[in-house]
């Protein structure tokens, strides 16, 4: 799953659902405001719209690699995967299907047949009665439940079956037994089954007042895709089939064996990476001349770096948001170690007490995704950490307004250079609040490295900015660590973060309930992360969503 | 199933060394028509990150006009260009900048569409430039469709490929690449890769009079068989979704019968001959030359068979951050960038803007090699260019101020398309809108205006 850009066109006043007529018990408020013990929510609760989604890259191959353990590992870098519409920030939000990328799941649809070859589940399937097309249907609906996430529904396997018949008499085409069923594969891949977050599959949703909630298959993928980026696993269909994913305890008791499983350390990685908008990080150039002992590779152990520690503290004792932005600790590779000149232990962990460095923020990945080439750009950082870590937002230069700024001058300080930039009045508004926050990080050159001078002047990396409706100063980038670390703000921002993560859409004011609770019991746990990333699935806007405009409720 | 309404004739591949016939299928002969008329093309390019003006328009007056140095390799088809200076993409320049459109380098969804960015589209990081999408359909698409009706109400196939859209490189299927869109937020995505839209061109085989292959006819229908029952499946569970999700599916919908429809017309292609490819692997910077040829080749040949009227094509994208000029000598680490890609050189064009003017200039250079493969094609007494329009727009003035008003603009325009050439036009103010409108009219699709209804009108280029 990933960050997402897609809004409900409308986040309040949606269109009321039918009544289900059902009998609930009466609303007792829970997580995110409204939710009831039993999983039904209460009256007058406000969850966002959700539209559909289809699969992404990364899931769609987790998925594949779920649904047939026997795909070759070289698989991935044979396909051409259908896009994410990716804009490199840390967006992952597959659009709408044009031609061309139906084409796509077609050739996908195909190369995984080739590349499973004798290891295809229709090769491993043996019919042992005389009727083949009863066998044809069994087998639909075995791999049809795993490909789609839920039980097909009779007429979805009848079209398959009525494929199969075509598949086995065309005269054109008349493949035999075992090809036929590949064939259906190849089908049910491309189908919007597969493709699409579909696990309702035809069944009318399940109204709940003004809302519509979530059924256990939506909801096992629902926690799979958020946690392991894939399709459900054992356990979790086990539960779908049980209608066991219905009320705040069972989902959560499920998030919380799905976190702790070594398998969600990718998510936490992945989270963290598309947070800190690291995705541009491995292709990132530096000028050797200014940077003579940067080398490409050390872009990896960078990276590494910057997982290791998350994985540390997100899986340790204090997985809290201030530990990760002010760690006084960090783990490096050799190359690493040499490039920063320090000397690890033997587990490649770094005591920073003492240095410059803490945190995140301070890590050579981050500095380096945003430095330039050839020198450190306070305007980069700064936005950096207005939009990520506070969540606000600073708009691109108007069009037709920017004036031709000169060339900087390479004798000055990035400091004094930024002043120059700041002195045009239509700049200024916008720029004193970035490079004022950027500056803080002027200690870390534009490749991560620690640096005491800037054109052989002392450096100067004080700066200031509003947090939580005050100014707060700061003489460099451990202390500015230390003020979002202990910012409300921050936290807010870091809680919607992991909200959008898990839901795959912003939030809207209709979740404005839910959001308050998250924050608010993200702070009362002393920030326990991994109390967050499992307490949101405990909320509306996991488990249930406004009706879309126009949508059909009625069975 | 052949076209066999469609007389052959035959001529030298004019896309490939190959020296194979390539039937002629364009040409279409009307009930008591004695002379035969051909089909009307129209090339939408655009490229973005901005020119150097006082280099790229020409100098001098109608039929004597002297090219900027960008323009230049554009010399031998001088005659046949037109330079309309002074159209504004008032779209975008006078909306609110803050209101959703921003940047224009992320301008690209609006360029054929000439109406604002879909609205409800915020960006994850909103000081960034979300997914800038396009809020309606781009006019390409309007021509192909209406191109298609008028043919099948002529008892006549439609377009195997309505619109062929490619781009080489720039980020697929976002308001930073696209240009073609079906409908608001509904991107085409681009053919990128020659190799497979070489495949796809040619799938039904080439040879003429030849039986299909029965291997290929069996996979052939095996895709058809399988794309039916994915598109009754999407039909069936769009049925209870909200609309917006519901255009959704049945954009997807749309697009596999269009994929059936080319699969159709793959099987019976027979006869058209494919352009070489080299041999190359088309992803190192170095090989962006030969990518950017082999599309214009594959372009050509799709025009030439019949398969397409209507082509966009981008060498690139708004921001082309992947794209840099190893061949022309430009290296290393960027100004502002990393790397001294096509943005670096857009904000920062080098002293005398010599690194701008090169690198515009060698785009320019492509668009005379497309020049020259239309005009290579015999059509009739003259060529298929004399039936085709191009026009190269750049989607910025200046890459480094991002503005959007005089935009770097050129055509160039056969004889039988209606369009005054050899001259330099000086308009004042006029919205893009009225262009493309003018040039569906030039290929037979008649409109009073394209997009935003606030900026309606023809550009009048005769």
């Amino acid at each position: 799953m990933g960050y997402v850009g897609d809004v409900g066109n409308r986040a309040q006043d949606t269109p009321g659902g039918s009544s289900d007529g059902g009998v609930h018990p009466p609303p007792i408020v829970d997580a995110g405001g409204a939710v009831a013990p039993d999983g039904w929510a209460g009256e007058g609760a406000s969850v966002g719209q959700s539209p559909l989604r289809r699969l992404g890259k990364v899931e769609m191959l987790h998925t594949l690699h779920d649904l047939f353990p026997a795909l070759p590992a070289s698989f991935d870098a044979n396909v051409d995967l259908p896009l994410d519409n990716d804009i490199a920030l840390a967006f992952s939000l597959p659009g709408t299907v044009s031609d061309l990328e139906v084409r796509r799941f077609m050739d996908l649809a195909e190369a995984a047949l080739t590349a499973l070859g004798p290891n295809a589940p229709n090769q491993k399937f043996v019919c042992t009665g005389s009727d083949q097309t009863a066998c044809a249907r069994d087998f639909i609906n075995t791999f049809g439940r795993r490909a789609f996430r839920r039980p097909l529904a009779q007429v979805e396997a009848d079209d398959l079956v009525a494929l199969y018949t075509k598949l086995r008499t065309d005269p054109a085409m008349n493949y035999a037994f075992a090809d036929a069923l590949g064939i259906l594969v190849e089908a049910m891949l491309q189908s919007p089954g597969f493709l699409y977050r579909w696990e309702r599959g035809l069944s009318a949703p399940q109204v709940d007042g003004m809302l519509v909630k979530y059924d256990s298959y939506e909801v096992a993928s629902r926690l799979s895709y958020y946690l392991w980026n894939t399709m459900p696993d054992d356990a979790l269909f086990a539960a779908a089939d049980a209608n066991e994913l219905t009320t705040p305890d069972q989902i959560a008791d499920q998030a919380a064996r799905l976190l702790q499983d070594p398998r969600a350390d990718e998510t936490l990685a992945d989270f963290i990476t598309q947070w800190l908008e690291l995705g541009p990080l491995s292709t990132t150039i530096k000028d050797a001349n200014v940077y003579p002992t940067f080398k490409p590779e050390l872009l990896d152990s960078m990276r590494a770096e910057t997982v290791a520690l998350s994985h540390d503290v997100l899986r340790g004792t204090a997985p809290t948001f201030s530990a990760l932005l002010t760690a006084p600790y960090t783990f490096v590779d050799a190359q690493l170690a040499q490039y920063y000149g320090v000397v690890p232990d033997a587990n490649g962990r770094v005591d920073l007490s003492g240095t410059a460095r803490l945190g995140l923020l301070t890590q050579g990945a981050l500095m380096s995704v945003k430095g330039n080439s050839y020198r450190t750009s306070p305007v980069r950082r700064g936005k950096f950490v207005l939009n990520r870590m506070l969540c606000q937002t600073i708009p691109p230069p108007p069009p037709n307004v920017v004036p031709e700024l000169p060339p900087p001058d390479p004798t000055k300080t990035v400091r004094e250079q930024m002043a120059e930039h700041r002195s045009q009045p239509s700049c200024a508004a916008c720029h004193n609040t970035m490079d004022l926050l950027g500056f803080a990080f002027e200690h870390f050159d534009g490749a991560g490295n620690y640096r005491i001078n800037d054109m052989g002047q002392p450096i100067d990396s004080s700066g200031s900015a509003t947090i939580d409706g005050q100014v707060a100063s700061f003489a460099d980038a451990a202390a500015l660590a230390k003020v979002l670390a202990s910012s409300h703000e921050a936290h807010d921002c870091f809680t919607r973060e992991w909200i959008r993560y898990a839901i795959d859409r912003f939030e809207q004011s209709a979740d404005t309930a839910a959001v308050s609770y998250l924050v608010t019991t993200y702070e009362g746990s002393g920030l326990d992360t991994r109390d967050l990333i499992v307490r949101i699935t405990r909320t509306l806007p996991f488990s249930h969503r406004a009706p879309a405009d126009g949508e059909v409720l009625t069975p | 199933m052949i076209r066999n309404r469609l007389s052959r004739r035959s001529l030298l591949a004019a896309t490939g060394a190959s020296g194979l016939l390539l039937p002629l299928l364009g040409e279409e002969k009307s009930f008591g028509q004695s002379t035969p008329s051909f089909p009307k093309r129209v090339i939408f390019i655009v490229s973005g990150n901005g020119t150097i003006e006082d280099s790229f328009w020409p100098t001098g007056t109608e039929g004597n006009l002297t090219l900027g140095e960008i323009c230049s390799p554009l010399e031998a088809y001088k005659s046949k260009l037109l330079f309309p200076r002074g159209i504004d993409m008032r779209v975008w320049a006078e909306d609110n900048p803050f209101g959703g459109n921003g940047d224009a380098h992320h301008n690209f969804g609006a360029i054929l569409t000439a109406t604002k960015l879909a609205t409800g589209d915020p960006p994850h990081d909103p000081g960034g430039p979300g997914l800038a999408l396009a809020s309606s359909e781009s006019i390409d698409q309007n021509i192909a469709r209406t191109i298609n009706t008028q043919l099948m109400a002529q008892g006549q196939m439609p377009l195997q490929f309505p619109v062929l859209s490619v781009r080489a490189w720039g980020r697929d299927g976002t308001g930073y690449a696209t240009l073609s869109w079906t409908g608001n937020r509904a991107p085409v995505s681009a053919w990128s890769d020659p190799t497979k839209l070489f495949s796809t061109l040619f799938a039904g085989g080439t040879t003429t009079g030849t039986m299909p292959d029965p291997a290929v006819v069996k996979a052939l229908k095996t895709r058809q068989s399988v794309l039916d029952y994915v598109g009754a499946a999407l039909d069936r569970q769009g049925q209870r979704l909200g609309t917006q999700d519901r255009q959704k599916i049945q954009i997807h919908a749309d697009a596999v019968r269009s994929i059936e429809k080319q699969l159709q017309g793959g099987a019976v292609m027979a006869g058209c001959t494919a352009p070489t490819l080299p041999s190359v692997d088309f992803k190192p910077i170095e090989d962006f030359p030969p990518l950017v040829k082999a599309e214009l080749d594959l372009i050509t040949a799709a025009l030439a068979c019949g398969m397409t009227r209507v082509v966009t094509f981008a060498p690139g994208d708004g921001e082309d951050y992947n794209i840099y000029f190893p061949w022309l000598g430009i290296t290393g680490p960027g100004i502002e960038f990393p790397t001294r890609h096509k943005h670096d050189i857009a904000h920062r064009p080098g002293v005398n803007n010599v690194d701008k003017i090169n690198t515009e200039k060698w785009f320019m250079s492509m668009f005379a090699y497309l020049l020259d493969k239309l005009s290579a094609v015999p059509e009739g007494n003259g060529t298929m260019l004399d039936n085709t329009v191009v026009v190269w727009i750049n989607s910025l003035n200046s890459g480094f101020a991002h503005t959007v008003l005089k935009m770097p603009i050129v055509l160039a325009a056969g004889a039988n398309m209606g369009i005054r050439t050899n001259r330099l036009m000086d308009l004042q103010k006029e919205a893009h809108n009225t262009l493309l409108a003018a040039l569906a009219n030039a290929v037979g699709v008649q409109m009073t205006g394209w997009g935003d209804t606030r900026f309606p009108g023809v550009l009048n280029l005769t």
